[in-house]
């Protein structure tokens, strides 16, 4: 009786999350397609200019906080937890709470037997550590997914203005058709107008670098196509380029999985992996490059604009004075940073929606499921803990064998989810091409910080309900 | 004036004046003044029904009178409002019950020293020792409660409720699953503690052996005190 009360909590705990996902995912379908629903409902990507909902910004922010925050909360829960340890060592009423956590009252009524104590001990085990151990595995894979989404669109960015300026530790201004044009959508520069641009810089000695960006196939998956100076390119690879579209050299990311020599198609066209290099991909899209006298061939001509043009961003107002004296003062010019902020919010916007929707199921389900468990372990115990408040144990000390517990299995669950942390971020990773999550110490200790503090908050929220509750004639009763 | 000059039986054992309880509007208890004195053993008897859990509920704080006043032990026991207050009056009695409400998940010798060192109560090993050896447990020590037979949890309960030398126990029908031997054993105890060490025990029982024990037995039926007297043979 007692066993299913706890398994129908969490049922009902995982049925509320199904509930609340599929209500959601329901209410923006119909928002979406009656144009009614809020923003942040909507989980379609549109490349529109980026434009964050406080609540989203709020949502990240608070993920960031929480990241730079929880390693502290680590450090002082350990530090807390030798307390206790080191407390109950020296003095007999902490050694009396410690142990009492230890034992969660379990009345002898959940009689055990000796040879049937060890399923006894899993069936705590499974209950208390168990869920938390879930909880830390969800909330930091989730933390790291977020950061991940967040963040991971600046990696090609950065690979590809490290292979541009080969070495140079200048860094990168850009010049676009608007200043909140992001990699993600368009931008259009005419090319018989960037052109003389170009070659005015160059003759003052100003190295500004014109770039074509397509979405085209890599054999069948999509990926982000960009174009250098023949030249440039020449000098990155090493080899001559010709523009016979005969064959076509490419740089390629690793997460495309070809060897140098190898050939891959693009949109149909045949192209030899001429380098493979690292981090030239994010969630999906990973970024090739070609020859700009090559890209003509994969566009088959059809574009004559560029998306922007790269230049050292000490050069910044000398590139816009030109643009200014060509007639082209129209065009933005922005630094790396403007650039990358402004990329970060397009995914935000975008991708953290969804995110948010799953960080509040888990919020949801965790908590629940913490507030549940201990709810139901306080009640089925309700004449033990009712002899206790008997004979003098009163809730404050409640309280604090709750915290000691709280922290008891949250140590626990950290252990279990320390192994699983790595492979749940791994399943992601090879799901979603270019994706990088990261499974460090740190996306542990926020889900360990975060359970730690759902499981104090629901320990103590248990015996206030229950002292509320309490009628302590019937529990000492029976 | 003080409240212990304004009430001169204050320090002396429980009073009970004009305590009234009801259960939804089904009354329990009407008026009723008892004194159980301090030092001496006293039985609460009557029918099934009577009121007796009750009033000891009420008399040990763990339950409140709709009015009346219970005054115990340097407490005045009605009028515990906050947990310090009533932490503090509870800390200082021994509680047995029919259900002995020991933790499955300790040891024997956890379960009688856990609760007391929870209150950073003084216990004297030797005085546990003593009482698990009248009471017939002194076997069961490292042992689980769920290995322990009724009669056996309820004697651990006794020792646990008694080791730390309370002022006051309470007891409710403390010998219900025992056999007879060891409920005398049982008494033997409880009136060898009071006696010796001026506690106030208040017991409620109708099992002859506990009559049979006791300094003063209070009658209770339909909730109005009959009748009290002390028990010559004790005297």
């Amino acid at each position: 009786m007692k066993e299913r009360r706890n398994s129908n909590s969490n049922k009902k705990c995982t049925t509320a999350a199904i509930a609340a996902g599929v209500s959601t995912a329901a209410l923006g379908y119909v928002g979406y397609k009656t144009g009614i629903a809020p923003d942040f409902l909507n989980s379609t990507i549109e490349p529109t200019p980026p434009t964050l909902p406080a609540v989203v910004d709020g949502m990240v922010a608070v993920n960031e906080g929480i990241r730079v925050a929880a390693p502290v909360a680590a450090i002082g829960a350990g530090g807390l937890a030798v307390y206790y340890t080191v407390a109950g060592l020296m003095d007999k009423k902490a050694r009396a709470l410690n142990t009492f956590s230890r034992a969660d009252y379990a009345g002898t009524d959940e009689a055990m037997q000796p040879s049937s104590r060890l399923s006894g001990k899993l069936n705590t085990l499974k209950k208390g550590t168990g869920v938390a151990a879930l909880a830390i595995v969800l909330t930091s894979a989730t933390s790291g997914v977020e950061h991940e989404v967040s963040n991971g669109p600046l990696r090609p960015i950065d690979a590809v203005t490290d292979l541009v300026s080969q070495g140079d530790s200048d860094t990168m201004a850009y010049v676009l058709q608007g200043s909140h044009n992001t990699f993600m959508d368009d931008s259009y520069i005419e090319k018989k107008r960037l052109d003389p641009v170009v070659a005015d810089a160059a003759s003052h000695g100003i190295p500004i670098i014109p770039f074509k960006k397509e979405l085209l196939n890599i054999n069948d998956t999509s990926a982000i196509q960009i174009s250098l100076p023949d030249a440039l390119f020449e000098s990155i690879i090493q080899t001559p380029v010709d523009a016979s579209c005969d064959t076509i050299p490419v740089i390629v990311d690793e997460t495309v999985k070809k060897s140098v020599g190898d050939t891959i198609s693009i949109n149909g066209v045949p192209a030899q992996v001429a380098q493979v290099k690292e981090g030239m991909a994010q969630m999906n899209r990973s970024i090739a490059i070609v020859a700009s006298s090559d890209m003509e061939c994969l566009q088959k001509g059809t574009d004559t604009s560029y998306f922007g043009a790269m230049l050292p961003e000490s050069y910044k107002d000398e590139v816009s004075s030109l643009l200014a004296k060509h007639d082209m003062s129209e065009l933005a010019v922005v630094n790396d940073d403007f650039f990358k902020e402004n990329n970060r919010d397009f995914w935000r916007a975008n991708g953290t929606p969804i995110l948010l929707q799953l960080i509040a199921y888990i919020a949801i389900f965790g908590g629940l499921a913490a507030a549940g468990e201990r709810k139901n372990a306080l009640q089925r115990n309700v004449s033990e803990i009712g002899m206790l408040n008997a004979m003098g144990i009163g809730m404050t000390d409640m309280r604090k064998i709750e915290d000691r517990r709280a922290l008891r299995e949250t140590a626990k669950a950290t252990l279990v989810a320390i192994p699983a942390v790595p492979l749940v971020a791994g399943a992601f990773n090879a799901a979603v091409s270019g994706m990088e999550i990261g499974v460090g110490p740190r996306e542990i200790t926020v889900g360990s910080a975060i359970t730690l503090g759902a499981k104090m908050l629901a320990g103590r929220r248990a015996v206030g309900q229950f002292e509320k509750k309490l009628n302590l004639a019937q529990a000492v009763k029976g | 004036m003080t409240f212990a000059e304004q009430f001169p039986v204050y320090n002396d054992g429980i009073n009970l004046e004009g305590v009234s309880k009801s259960y939804n509007d089904t009354p329990v208890l009407h008026h009723v003044a008892a004194h159980f004195p301090r030092g001496q053993m006293s039985i609460v008897a009557g029918p099934s029904g009577s009121g007796k859990t009750t009033l000891l509920n009420i008399a040990a704080g763990l339950d409140k009178a709709d009015t009346g006043l219970v005054l115990a032990n340097g407490f005045n026991v009605s009028a515990l409002e906050t947990e310090r207050e009533r932490t503090a009056f509870r800390s200082n009695n021994g509680y047995i019950f029919q259900n002995h409400g020991l933790l499955g998940g300790l040891s024997v010798r956890q379960n009688i020293y856990l609760p007391h060192e929870a209150q950073e109560h003084d216990v004297d090993p030797a005085w546990v020792n003593y009482l698990m050896g009248r009471l017939g447990v002194a076997q069961c020590v490292d042992q689980h409660p769920s290995t322990l037979s009724g009669g056996q949890a309820q004697r651990v309960s006794i020792v646990r409720a008694l080791a730390h030398q309370p002022q006051i126990v309470y007891a409710d029908e403390p010998s219900a699953a025992l056999d007879s031997s060891t409920k005398a054993e049982v008494y033997n105890v409880l009136g060898n503690l009071t006696h010796d060490h001026g506690v106030t025990t208040v017991v409620v029982s109708h099992d002859d052996v506990a009559l049979e024990a006791a300094d003063k037995v209070i009658h209770l039926r339909d909730g109005i005190v009959r009748g009290a007297y002390y028990n010559k043979k004790r005297r």
